[in-house]
């Protein structure tokens, strides 16, 4: 269970909770027993009816996968017995259906692999809908990965540009910096759209950049940084070495003048001491003076920090 | 609480009355993941030194009841088999000590046949991927000594797909790095004797990086504390030999903060209801951080220690103990 509070009451109370709450279990029995009776009289011969009897449980339970796995078993059976037309207009509310309880249970794994697979039955899966219901519901919790995992499926799925895709990342970042998960969607992206090296280094020398702007607002969030680490770790192997270094020292730039800005904050300073131990060139006294300053700030990870003296 | 005592007697107690919960709605609605719940109490009791407590024989024949004809096992009588029920399964037998009363060949065609071309597994025949299924048909065959029967190096090129940006893994390729699948591609590379396939600075630093200020662990970056995490993403540090990256102390005080004083068992979060699933995941922390002379656990097969010793083909490499 989780995130439900224990909460003192008094004993009346807690007797009306407990009738209550046996109310519910009386409710949702009736509801299975009901089912499993038609379920075990209908013997795999399967109507349209099987689908009407077997919502409401789910409705109760989002839960029970077996249940979903018996309303792909009806649809499999009636797909041999129907005419194509009907059983696109059954797959079409099985969307609505499922559309109704996903976004009553936005993090059933259950409930998105049905969605995936009835997907795939429609001639034509309005696409740019789907990517709608995901915006609507990403709106609401910006970071349920089941609702970014459905949105590369569209992707993969439906021809949408990888483009379109990078651009909302862009718009969900600035709404939000600390949204770790469409920087996420942005890393993999990347990779992706950018396959040649070299268009792919610009383009990652264009984001070292933009995501200046993310570190200088919100220093003390870890999803930029995490960012930057990947970008200066990915132009390593894709462009000349003194590029690298060079690179690298730009960036040091900003990077020290943020630390003089916040020097409570740990990140900046974790950030430019790797910076530092990949360009080589510092002394090592003050190398071993920033990993004593980031010990400082952050006692937590004392063994992490003392094992980059290795590195020295 | 201050003075960090755990509550073993009435953690005992709370797990053994779990099957009296019946006016609880959420016994009800949970049903299909009792060979789950199985697993997570009686392993509890193991690592509390209880196993005893627990009714052998009865569940012992409940469990072999619900397999299916296909070879997995189902969540409870009357529901599907799925590979998440199988493993459970497998581990409450292993426990028992009761392997031997186990249709084992039928049980690994159903695993062998899950695997798809390309190194990856389906969670039963409706196909959805996830590492989480990787991770329960290794650890199956690893337990019964069939790793042969599945292409190997597939799966380890499949788990590579799955690594991201920050060195961590997620359910499927592209997919967000989560503490709990960085547990599943860990212990799926560790069983197959491939964990220098990891980049561990980068993962080790990502796991310690998700300890939070009041000592407790979440499970991607910017999200709040949980016991569960307390295995997901110790577990892992423990199998690539950096669990001192994190201050144990502070993770300690963290899980009994969350233990119920009045029912026993623990929750999710301080003040929370507690239930088995991080009851046992609590236990878990405290016995792989070697607190309160608990059980030890192996990070990898989440099994007691003293059990996987008795299976001499194993070759526990991350584990000391």
């Amino acid at each position: 269970m989780h995130g439900v509070l224990k909460v003192k009451t008094s004993e009346e109370k807690a007797r009306e909770l407990k009738l209550k709450e046996l109310e519910k279990i009386k409710e949702y029995q009736r509801i299975t027993t009901k089912f499993n009776e038609f379920r075990s009289q209908e013997d795999e011969f399967y109507e349209e009816k099987s689908l009407d009897e077997s919502k409401i449980v789910l409705e109760n339970n989002p839960e029970y996968y077996s249940i979903w796995n018996y309303r792909r078993s009806v649809l499999e059976y009636l797909e041999k017995n129907r005419e194509h037309d009907e059983m696109q207009t059954l797959y079409k509310n099985e969307m609505k259906f499922i559309e109704e309880c996903i976004q009553r249970f936005t993090k059933s794994y259950w409930i998105w692999f049905h969605r995936k697979w009835i997907s795939l039955k429609l001639d034509k899966c309005d696409w740019e809908r789907e990517l709608k219901l995901c915006s609507k519901l990403l709106d609401l919790d910006l970071r349920n990965f089941h609702c970014w995992s459905y949105r590369r499926f569209i992707l993969k799925h439906s021809g949408i540009p990888l483009t379109q895709e990078f651009d909302y990342t862009t718009k969900k970042i600035e709404q939000n910096f600390s949204n770790y998960s469409a920087w996420h969607q942005r890393s993999s992206l990347l990779t992706k759209i950018y396959t040649e090296p070299s268009e792919l280094a610009s383009k990652l020398k264009e984001e070292l950049e933009w995501v200046r702007n993310a570190v200088y607002t919100e220093p003390k969030d870890q999803s930029s940084w995490v960012y930057h680490k990947w970008l200066t770790g990915t132009l390593k192997p894709i462009v000349a070495t003194t590029e690298y270094k060079d690179i690298l020292k730009s960036e040091l730039g900003p990077i020290t003048e943020l630390m003089e800005l916040e020097p409570d904050c740990k990140w900046p300073l974790y950030i430019s001491l790797l910076l530092k131990l990949e360009i080589g060139e510092y002394p090592k006294d003050q190398l071993l003076q920033d990993i004593q300053l980031l010990i400082k700030l952050d006692p937590y990870h004392i063994n992490y920090y003392k094992s980059l003296e290795n590195k020295i | 609480m201050t003075d960090n005592q755990l509550l073993k007697e009435k953690h005992v107690e709370y797990i053994i009355n779990l099957d009296k919960k019946k006016e609880d709605f959420e016994y009800w609605v949970t049903e299909h993941l009792r060979m789950n719940g199985m697993y997570w109490g009686l392993s509890a009791l193991s690592i509390l030194n209880s196993i005893d407590k627990m009714n052998k024989e009865e569940t012992i024949e409940w469990v072999l009841s619900c397999q299916q004809p296909n070879g997995g096992f189902s969540g409870n009588n009357q529901h599907d088999d799925h590979l998440l029920s199988t493993l459970s399964a497998v581990q409450i037998l292993l426990q028992f000590d009761a392997l031997d009363r186990l249709n084992i060949d039928a049980v690994v065609d159903y695993v062998v046949s899950l695997q798809q071309p390309d190194g990856s597994f389906f969670g039963d025949r409706w196909g959805e991927v996830d590492t989480r299924f990787t991770y329960c048909a290794v650890s199956i065959l690893s337990l019964l000594n069939k790793l042969d029967k599945i292409n190997q190096d597939k799966v380890v090129e499949f788990i590579g797909k799955c690594r991201n940006f920050d060195g961590g893994y997620g359910c499927l390729p592209g997919a967000e790095s989560h503490a709990g699948q960085t547990f599943t591609c860990i212990g799926t590379l560790a069983i197959l004797h491939r964990l220098h396939e990891i980049d561990i600075d980068t993962i080790g630093w990502w796991l310690c990086e998700r300890q939070l200020p009041n000592g407790g662990l979440n499970g991607r970056p910017e999200k709040s504390s949980d016991v569960c995490y307390s295995w997901w993403v110790l577990s892992s540090l423990s199998a690539i030999d950096r669990l001192h990256w994190i201050d144990q102390d502070k993770l300690r005080s963290y899980i009994i903060d969350c233990q119920d004083q009045e029912t026993g068992g623990i929750a999710d979060k301080p003040q929370d209801l507690p239930d088995v699933f991080h009851t046992f995941f609590g236990l878990c922390g405290l016995s792989l951080m070697g607190y309160y002379n608990l059980e030890h656990i192996d990070p990898v097969y989440a099994l007691p220690t003293k059990t996987l010793r008795k299976l001499k083909h194993l070759n526990l490499t991350w584990n000391k103990h």
